[in-house]
């Protein structure tokens, strides 16, 4: 790990640019912004340590499209994702495409700074073994409704679909929804489709590395 | 015949009484008889046995008959002097007693000694004896004229009872309904000709081995004995219809029939069952025959009606054919307006919220940062300062709870994707968008990417997009020479599909360009700045993107993504 972690944040939003640069400034962290994927794609075959902090929501080039570049290019920084609110499909589609986590813009920042803790100490070869073997027993303790809603939810289904798709009532999605984030321990819909989205990762990750 | 001279050859009286009364019995065993023929030979035999000169006689007169009257001369009188005689003895009306009377030989000289019976019943009917005989009658002559009155009684009544048979029976006989006999058990006694031959049975046939059920179809025979047959006992007669069958063939024969009791006309026990029922077959047939041609008349009508029906909705469905391609074409334009007017405050309220977070993060940023650099801080306004931001922080956590729950709601109604026919999609909008005022004079290009047909869409969103696009385009080309707008297709991978609107206008300005997508910005003076905003929601909605670059041949392309339907289809398969 380096002695001075930097977080590289890519955002074409300069008021969000600058207000992540102070925050992560004063919560320790060194931090470069780039106000769109091409100007970080310039100097981010240079880089070798630090993790991206990556808007997915962008002109030009989305987050989605830099972060195939950058896999494209071998750059192996550790990215995180930021997604607009209820953007499920994007959320889902920067895990699979790599990303070791997403958050749900605005966000809390103590979740923010805990992302880039891990973020930063997975730099390099990032091990997820841990993570997604938990992840995957958590989701195998769900009940297979519980399993299907889940499985909607990451499909980016709202409720009302879902409902119609398993041919029950939705207040019984919404039954099982609540059930289902009991059983995973989380409260919010992002953290169990991180869990979910990990669970799915992990044989497929265990095969290739391992 | 021999003629009684005393009371004391009683040899020869009771030969006379034997045959007297052999009068009133022989007459039923001869062929064909009547009143005239008994008359004549008793008067034949009187005149025989009393050596009378003249007998007369008249029979009672039956209902609207003609009188009978018979007269037999004797030797001494020639039978032409008959009418004569026969005249005179109605002079005095001499006939009502069995006195004897004198009067004046019309024929002859001397006088004519007349003697007469009453027959029967009274009336005219009479015997009258005459001879010129001076002890004429003798007791023996009159008696032997009072037999002979009485047993022409006997004769003719046998002979009227007989012919009252003899009608009934040919009545019976000829009848052409079922007429049947039976006994108080069923057992049947007689059946006339015409029912033997209704019910398939021979005249031969013994038809006292059957029983009157055996008659009946079989699920009518339980009615007949357990319903009419106890009413027939009990109050004489019942009427209705049951089916009979065919000894033969088995056929069932519906008859209307008639039962009823014979008493014993005196004791008034009960003696047979007797029934005359008629066949309704014919009928029946009628009847069926007259609802056939009113029910084959009822269905060629409707069947006519039918087809006039058919054709006349062929006729309709042409008409309406014919006005399909213009009304679908309205049909859609009310749907897209109707859906356009009904969506756009959600999908602005979306893409508005969309924008906000932005700012909103950018807020709680600011504030985070702020509150950790004061934990640096030492200073005895520190504490409020940390208040201060806590609220600033809290207050930006609840803006980002309003955007979340005006998203939740304006998405709620969100979005029917179905996989589309990308070209159908494409040509559909550019027909609304040239109905449009200003759309006179320009040429639009299609070229579609053979690879790239299906996309899962929301129809009328989608069409929304392309109609902004196109309009934008339109507009942007307002007032020059050259009107051109291409739209194309290009597939970009197995899941993405890439749309292209193209204009030949004057293109962005730099500093419009770069803030394009920003609410409330716009190339147009009484543009509202929201319409690209709108499209690009509805395109992320569809898992899409949506941006612009220049036209190498000058003018602006818009470009968006969306997913393509069979590829969508895949993966959620696999």
């Amino acid at each position: 790990m380096s002695a001075e972690p930097t977080v590289h944040v890519v955002d074409d939003d300069a008021g969000v640019r600058r207000s992540l640069e102070r925050l992560l400034d004063a919560a320790g962290f060194r931090t470069i912004s780039y106000e769109s994927p091409l100007a970080f794609l310039q100097v981010a075959l240079g880089l070798s340590s630090g993790c991206v902090l990556l808007d997915i929501r962008m002109p030009g080039m989305d987050g989605l499209e830099l972060q195939a570049r950058l896999l494209a290019l071998g750059v192996s920084l550790p990215v995180i994702v930021m997604t607009g609110q209820g953007d499920v499909q994007s959320a889902v589609r920067a895990m699979k495409a790599g990303a070791v986590d997403f958050i749900e813009k605005p966000y809390d920042d103590g979740v923010l700074l805990n992302a880039i803790r891990v973020a930063l100490a997975t730099v390099g070869a990032p091990d997820r073994e841990h993570e997604t073997q938990e992840a995957a027993r958590r989701i195998a303790a769900l009940s297979p409704r519980e399993r299907e809603v889940l499985d909607a939810l990451l499909a980016g289904r709202q409720n009302k679909v879902i409902a119609f798709d398993l041919g029950i009532s939705v207040r019984t999605v919404e039954v099982h929804r609540a059930r289902m984030m009991d059983r995973l321990g989380t409260r919010q819909l992002a953290e169990a489709i991180r869990l979910a989205v990990m669970a799915r990762l992990a044989p497929r990750r265990g095969r290739a590395e391992g | 015949m021999p003629w009684v001279e005393a009371l004391d050859d009683v040899a020869s009286l009771r030969r006379c009484v034997r045959d007297l009364v052999a009068l009133s019995t022989l007459p039923a065993i001869w062929k064909d008889y009547g009143p005239q023929q008994i008359a004549d030979s008793v008067a034949a035999a009187l005149v025989s046995m009393l050596d009378a000169d003249f007998i007369h006689i008249t029979l009672p007169s039956r209902r609207d008959e003609a009188t009978i009257e018979v007269t037999h001369v004797g030797k001494k009188i020639a039978p032409a002097s008959a009418g004569a005689i026969r005249t005179a003895l109605r002079k005095p009306r001499i006939g009502r007693s069995e006195q004897t009377a004198i009067m004046a030989n019309p024929v002859g000289g001397g006088h004519l000694r007349i003697a007469t019976a009453p027959i029967g019943f009274g009336g005219d009917a009479v015997f009258v004896a005459a001879s010129s005989r001076p002890d004429f009658p003798t007791e023996v002559q009159r008696l032997l004229l009072g037999i002979g009155a009485n047993d022409t009684t006997v004769a003719l009544q046998r002979w009227n009872t007989e012919a009252e048979e003899r009608r009934f029976v040919s009545l019976v006989e000829r009848s052409s309904d079922f007429v049947g006999v039976a006994s108080l058990d069923g057992v049947t006694q007689f059946i006339n000709p015409a029912g033997l031959k209704l019910v398939g049975l021979s005249a031969i046939e013994d038809v006292s081995r059957l029983h009157i059920l055996d008659f009946l179809i079989p699920e009518h025979r339980a009615r007949a004995h357990e319903e009419c047959w106890p009413i027939v006992m009990r109050t004489g007669r019942w009427n209705g219809e049951l089916g009979f069958r065919h000894f033969k063939t088995g056929a069932t024969m519906f008859f209307l029939v008639d039962w009823f009791r014979i008493d014993h006309p005196r004791t008034g026990k009960p003696m047979n069952i007797a029934t005359v029922s008629r066949d309704l077959t014919e009928q029946k047939r009628s009847e069926f025959e007259l609802r056939h041609l009113n029910e084959t008349l009822e269905h060629r009508v409707s069947e006519r009606t039918a087809e006039l029906a058919e054709a006349n909705e062929k006729l309709m469905m042409e008409m309406a054919e014919r006005g399909r391609a213009d009304e679908r074409l309205q049909e859609m334009q009310r749907e897209l307006f109707h859906a356009a007017r009904l969506s756009t405050a959600g999908q602005m309220a979306a893409a508005l919220a969309h924008e906000l977070n932005q700012p909103l993060t950018a807020v709680a940023n600011s504030v985070h940062a702020a509150r950790l650099l004061l934990t640096k801080v030492e200073h005895e306004k520190t504490p409020v300062l940390r208040e201060i931001l806590d609220e600033a922080s809290q207050q930006a956590v609840r803006g980002g709870e309003i955007i979340r729950r005006l998203r939740n709601f304006v998405t709620r109604g969100e979005a029917a994707k179905r996989i589309e026919n990308l070209s159908t999609l494409i040509e559909e909008a550019s027909a609304l968008t040239l109905t449009g005022a200003g759309a006179h004079g320009v040429q639009v290009h299609f070229r579609f990417d053979p690879n790239a047909t299906k996309v899962l869409a929301d129809r009328i969103q989608v069409q929304q997009v392309l109609i902004n696009l196109m309009r934008n385009g339109l507009e942007a080309m307002a007032g020059m020479r050259r009107r051109e707008l291409e739209v194309t297709t290009a597939f970009v991978d197995t899941e993405t599909i890439e749309i292209a609107v193209s204009d030949r206008g004057p293109g962005l300005p730099g500093e419009i360009a770069e803030r394009l997508f920003e609410p409330f910005v716009s190339t147009k003076r009484d543009g509202m700045g929201l319409g690209l905003l709108i499209c690009r929601s509805i395109v992320e909605a569809h898992g899409g993107r949506l941006w612009t670059e220049p036209n190498p041949g000058g003018g602006t392309i818009f470009r968006f993504t969306l997913k393509s339907g069979p590829a969508i289809e895949e993966r959620h398969v696999g």
